[in-house]
């Protein structure tokens, strides 16, 4: 009995291989295709142009045209009936009609408006009276609307957070059970993306909220184990072997610290050395150098 | 060998029209297929069924390409089978025009749009790919149900595969000769693709409103369509303009003809669309407006396809007059009412109100209740009034116009107050009372000034869209006039020049003056600042043309015969005598305007630092470096110094029109070897020559062209007569061109005997900065379509990118400068269009005014038109004159001899005068309803700007002692936020 279910176990086993397999070969086929088609009656029909004449020509290209016809609409009634495989990047892709984020949306506009009101000034349209008043309103529109986004994200942020973790682990840049400080409040995913209001393509915001905050937070966990000078306390990357402020060799034992993120991290491209001089408590708020 | 391809064709296509016919419903059955599967994908949300949908619509492409290579098969192979291609080719066409003669005739040039629309479809699914997943779906359902409105126009009405009824014929009957030219090949293809064009953007807003993803989404995503569809929009009809100068003979480019408004009027709602989508981009205002707007540029695509095929107006361009109409006017009906209901739909969403299915419901149903009430109220009031005398019952026009004015007057009363009383009840007991309880309050942006662009983008539209009012009005007028009046009309260039040329440059004016406002508002100061160099510049370019027009053959002030009596007459006399001056120091104007924002770009660029193109470019020539530095600019302001740019085109362009004040027409029978002397140039002509060739025989007119003694050029104006149509010769014309005018010759006769030829000869002053003017705006374009490339480009893609520049600016100059060129060598054909020589100011009044009719011209004027009987008509009209009669009896007699149709524009009398009352009311009404729109906005505007004022000053006034506690003051209010942005901002545009 075992065996015999082992014997199907293998079957389905093969069934699945020979499956898979079956699928590779259709999506290289369909690429063959896709590619050869077109080169194949375009040579084809050059060669004919040439030789015989224009009818002979346009002759070749509708043949192949009425194959390219099929091809499509084989393709199309194979993927509808469920039998012909996707490409993995679109099963990927969730086609479930995301809600228009008002927010978001609001905020592009928000963006785009300081930003115009900036131009308008440095063009010498605007004088800085009225661009002071002006950017004034904008800018708290804009704050108000970022601190209700970031309200809206609190919740997510646990997941995020031990997805986070998770890949660190994986990664091998943090031990396992490694529970390391507790993120900042105000990290924003996917905010890196979604200032290409001007580009045309919007899907970034489709790759989901955990991956984003994934992407981000490594950067801030590799603050955790930067390395210390021992001469001028400069924070320096885990790799380096001299410091990059006094130039003094860092081979020295010097102790890796755990850096602690004790205070709010402004999550904008992650300066590291502000980070670490901040946890170190170098900082004196926010408002020096942006 | 070509044996070959006649033995597959009657052996593997055997029944070959029906395989044609078989295509086109297979290319419905596809389309309706993918429309399912797509519309299925976008209910279940499903990548896999959308996956099927791209697919469906590949395949549709190609299967329509498959159908458009059978047709050009059939030409190629001289399948006389096809009545189609019987009747627009034959034998001996080469094989390039045998292909454009696919698009020569009704059906084959529908089969051309389908063949357009399907290219568009695949770009527009390719550039989708995995994008605007939502609105995919949709997208192409909408360009699904258009290809099958296509097909089934095609199937029963106009089938490019019909066969003759007297089966295969040994030879076809050819192509018009008048379209056996170089613009044959690229004028209508240019136009189409800007038509068609318009169907993109139009199914992204559909499925933008079936979705209800109002915001930026969809706008941003097809923004290159739009710019594509707009710029060859402007493209064809610049080459239809070029065609019509070179290839028809009559010495203007532009005749108002109701084709060519056809193509124009879709142009002015697309421009207007493209300026008002940037105040929905930075406010989020005016959602209803652009959707209402693209929907309309469709409509008015689809609308001016049937005005020209169906026969409803004369036109040179008529096809054959047949049943397509019909399709057209319910495929119209049906794209208006579902428009109409969709937008009734999202309301809610448009407005930024919170959607509630009341409200939904409330808003659909008043909105139907009003139009239905508005078409009841119509209906009544038309019985209310009664009807007007029968025309055909012998009364005069005088009184067919005057009991049609009080008709028109009881209509009008009774219809505004139907109208008024039905409009109130839908939304008092209809719409309020479904609405009961619900919070309507809407999110309105504020606006905090209205000196500002988006002010000005709001006059833009105003303007452009009451331009291209009055241009429908007008050129649907004939056929209003003809169903309400029983009077037929002619609507001709005069009453368009004359109301038109004043509004086009109040658009013009406003092109200026809306680029020195910036966005959100314009200080004072600056303002001031700006204005003034231009308006100075303005000002001394009046001043010149004032002082030396004269001096230069350019006066600043032209008179023309007034085109009405009366004061309104007079009015539009004198407005229309200034516009030279107008014209050209608006023209001067603009261009201070756009050469002071590249300064201040440049300037600004610099103080900042981000100028960073290599230098070399600029000293190989200023334009490199300038290209560059346009590629280089972030996208919001490549579109914006693009645009510039687009402008800049737009306003050499209008210095051509402006040259159309001072044309000089000439005519005059020559001897060999006398000289003729027309302004500056002189002209000899040396004598007749005669060259024969397989299908006509040329008789050309050699004129050596003198200029202060020295000979520049020879022209050779000549007469084809082809051997498939020896009694219609056609003219071709000779130019010598230069920047200033056109010396522009038609040779009208040469006898045999004699040798005397009689010449037309025309002056044209600066047309060709018509042409140039376009090449720019097509650079300008190329600015703004530009595709966007990733932030991080390597040093080297850089440097491709300004070789790129280079050779772009080199290559587009030199090619599309090549274009009028192989002009010359086309024969052509003009019907009698041509010039006629008319002195006295009273005759050019009555010829102006009055038409041929010899029954052959459509729309020619006797001021113009050279047959025989306006030769005729001229003479015995002249004599009349010489006599002494007044030039108003003359008119009226005319018009009793041929009726209301044989004037050259509607007459000023009775229901008539809607002709100019209705859009003049219109333009108005709007104006005041639009000054009150800004009320409300700028109550708004004022509110906001005096609560940022305080905060501001809030805020800096903490000032401590010194400044060290005010940073400290200002430091503390800013935050964490404020960092973040700053950064967002930076990332922005880089």
């Amino acid at each position: 009995m075992a065996d015999r279910s082992g014997e199907s176990a293998a079957e389905s086993g093969s069934t699945a291989i020979r499956d898979v397999k079956a699928e590779l070969d259709e999506r290289r086929i369909a690429r063959g295709v896709a590619i050869g088609l077109p080169v194949v009656t375009l040579t084809f029909a050059l060669f004919a142009g040439v030789t015989v004449g224009a009818p002979m020509a346009i002759l070749v290209l509708t043949a192949g045209m009425l194959l390219g016809v099929i091809a499509l609409f084989w393709a199309s009634l194979r993927i509808l009936s469920g039998d012909a495989p996707l490409s993995p990047e679109l099963e990927a892709l969730d086609a479930t009609a995301h809600a228009v984020d008002a927010l978001a949306s609001r905020r592009k506009m928000l963006v785009r408006a300081l930003k115009d009101l900036d131009n308008e000034r440095a063009l010498g349209k605007l004088d800085d009276e009225d661009y002071e008043a002006i950017s004034h309103t904008y800018r708290n529109e804009l704050k108000d609307v970022l601190r209700r986004i970031d309200a809206s994200l609190e919740p997510h942020r646990p997941k995020a957070e031990s997805a986070a973790r998770a890949h660190l682990v994986q990664a091998g840049l943090a031990e396992d059970g490694y529970r390391g400080p507790p993120l900042p409040k105000e990290s924003e995913p996917g905010s890196v993306d979604d200032d290409d209001d001007d580009a045309d393509d919007g899907d970034d915001d489709t790759g989901g909220e955990a991956g984003g905050e994934a992407a981000k937070s490594p950067a801030g966990d590799e603050a955790d184990v930067r390395v210390k000078c021992h001469s001028c306390a400069t924070s320096n990357e885990p790799d380096a072997t001299f410091c990059k402020k006094c130039g003094a060799s860092l081979a020295a034992p010097v102790a890796r610290e755990a850096v602690t993120l004790d205070e709010p991290i402004v999550p904008t491209p992650i300066d590291a050395v502000k980070v670490a001089k901040r946890a170190n408590g170098d900082g004196k708020g926010d408002d020096d150098e942006a | 060998m070509s044996n070959l391809s006649n033995l597959i064709a009657k052996y593997v296509v055997g029944d070959f029209p029906s395989f044609g016919l078989l295509l086109l419903l297979a290319v419905m059955v596809a389309a309706s297929y993918t429309f399912a599967v797509s519309l299925s994908a976008g209910s279940s949300g499903r990548i896999k069924t959308l996956q099927a949908a791209r697919f469906g619509a590949y395949g549709t492409v190609a299967l329509i390409t498959v159908a458009v290579l059978c047709l050009a098969y059939a030409f190629v192979s001289h399948d006389f089978r096809l009545r189609y291609v019987a009747h627009y080719s034959d034998r001996g066409m080469e094989t390039i025009y045998l292909l454009t003669a696919l698009w020569g005739g009704q059906d084959g040039s529908l089969l051309w749009w389908l063949f357009l629309l399907s290219l568009y479809i695949g770009a527009c699914v390719w550039s989708l790919g995995k994008k605007h997943l939502e609105l995919q779906p949709y997208i192409i359902a909408t360009l699904m149900s258009i290809v099958i409105f296509f097909c089934v126009l095609m199937a029963f009405a106009a089938n490019p595969f019909a066969t003759g009824v007297s089966g295969a014929r040994p030879d076809g009957e050819g192509l018009n000769p008048l379209l056996q030219n170089f613009y044959m090949i690229i004028h209508p293809p240019s136009l189409y693709i800007g038509f068609v064009g318009c169907s993109v953007p139009f199914a992204y807003a559909v499925a933008a409103l079936v979705t209800g993803r109002l915001d930026m989404e969809w706008i941003q995503a097809c923004r290159k369509f739009t710019l594509f569809a707009l710029l060859f929009l402007a493209v064809g009809n610049t080459l239809g303009m070029l065609w019509a100068y070179v290839e028809l003979g009559w010495g203007g480019y532009w005749a108002w003809d109701p084709v060519e408004n056809a193509a124009f009027m879709p142009l002015l709602s697309l421009a207007a669309f493209v300026h008002s989508v940037m105040i929905q981009e930075r406010r989020g205002m005016l959602k209803v407006w652009n959707v209402f707007l693209i929907c309309l540029t469709f409509f008015m695509t689809i609308f001016g396809t049937f005005l020209t095929r169906s026969g409803v107006i004369a036109s040179v361009h008529s096809f054959a007059q047949s049943s397509i109409g019909d399709y057209f006017l319910y495929f119209l009906a049906l794209v208006g009412a579902f428009c109409f209901t969709l937008v009734m739909y999202r309301w809610p969403e448009l407005r930024d109100i919170k959607p509630t299915d009341k409200l939904r419901r409330a808003a659909i149903l008043t909105g139907w209740i009003t139009l239905i009430a508005l078409s009841t109220a119509w209906v009544v009031s038309s019985k209310l009034a009664g009807t007007p005398i029968d025309a055909t019952s012998g009364a005069s026009a005088e009184m067919v116009a005057d009991s049609s004015t009080k008709h028109s007057l009881i209509r009008i009363t009774a219809f505004s107050v139907l109208a008024g009383a039905s409009v109130f009840a839908a939304i008092e007991l209809v719409f309020r009372r479904m609405t009961k309880g619900l919070d309507l309050k809407t999110v309105r942006p504020k606006f905090e000034s209205i000196w500002s662009r988006e002010f000005t983008f709001l006059l833009n539209n105003y303007g452009l869209l009451f331009v291209m009012f009055f241009v429908l009005v007008f050129t649907t007028f004939p056929m209003v006039s003809e169903a309400f009046w029983n009077e037929k009309v002619t609507v001709g260039p005069l009453i368009y020049n004359a109301f038109i040329q004043p509004l086009g440059l109040g658009v013009f004016f406003l092109m200026g003056v809306g680029t020195l406002f910036g966005w959100k508002k314009s200080s004072e100061e600056q303002l001031k600042k700006n204005f003034m160099i231009p308006v100075g510049v303005g000002l001394a370019a009046i001043a010149f043309h004032f002082a030396l027009g004269k001096l230069l053959g350019h006066p600043a002030v032209v008179w023309s015969p007034p085109v009405y009596g009366g004061a309104m007459g007079k009015g539009l006399q004198v407005l229309n005598a200034i516009m030279p001056v107008l014209g050209f120091s608006l023209a001067v104007f603009n261009a201070a305007v756009i050469i002071q924002e590249f300064t201040l770009l440049y300037r600004s660029r610099i103080r900042t630092g981000s100028e960073k193109t290599p230098k070399i470019l600029w000293y190989m020539g200023l334009l490199p470096g300038f290209l560059y530095s346009m590629f280089t600019l972030p996208p919001s302001g490549r579109r914006r110094y693009g645009g510039y740019i687009v402008h800049l085109g737009i306003v050499l362009m209008f210095l051509g029109f402006t040259g159309k004040s001072w044309t000089v027409d000439r005519e005059t029978t020559i001897k060999v070897g006398e000289e003729y002397q027309v302004e500056r140039y002189t002209l000899k002509y040396m004598g007749p020559r005669m060259e024969v060739d397989n299908s006509k025989r040329m008789v050309f007119a050699d004129v050596k062209v003198f200029e202060g003694g020295k000979e520049v050029g020879k022209l050779s104006p000549a007469k084809f007569i082809y051997k498939k149509m020896p009694d219609s010769p056609t003219t071709e014309i000779a130019t010598l061109q230069t920047i200033r005018d056109d010396l522009y010759i038609v040779v009208g006769s040469i006898n045999p005997e004699t040798k005397v030829a009689s010449l037309q000869i025309h002056l044209n002053p600066l047309v060709n900065w018509i042409w140039f003017g376009a090449i720019i705006l097509i650079l300008g374009s190329i600015v703004c379509m530009w595709p966007e490339f990733e932030p991080q480009e390597s040093r080297a893609w850089q440097v491709v990118r300004g070789t790129g520049a280079v050779a772009a600016s080199i290559t587009l100059g030199v090619v599309i400068a090549l274009l009028p060129v192989p002009a010359f060598a086309q024969g052509n054909a003009s019907q009698h269009s041509g010039s006629v020589q008319i002195d006295d100011m009273k005759e050019k009044q009555v010829f102006g005014q009055l038409r041929c009719m010899c029954g052959t011209c459509p729309r020619e004027l006797l001021s113009s038109c050279a047959c025989s009987t306006a030769d005729q008509t001229r003479e015995r009209l002249r004599m009349r004159l010489a006599r002494g009669e007044s030039p108003e009896s003359i008119v009226d007699d005319y018009v009793k001899e041929h009726g209301t149709a044989s004037l050259g524009i509607p007459p000023n009398t009775g229901a008539f005068r809607a002709i100019y009352a209705f859009p003049i009311v219109a333009l108005v009404g709007s104006g005041v309803g639009l000054a009150f729109v800004l009320r409300r906005w700028r109550s708004s505007a004022t509110d906001s700007a005096v609560a940022g004022k305080n905060e501001s000053t809030k805020s800096a006034g903490k000032k401590g002692d010194g400044d060290a506690p005010s940073d400290r003051e200002r430091g503390a209010k800013r935050d964490a936020y404020d960092d973040r942005i700053d950064a967002e901002l930076r990332d922005l545009d880089g």
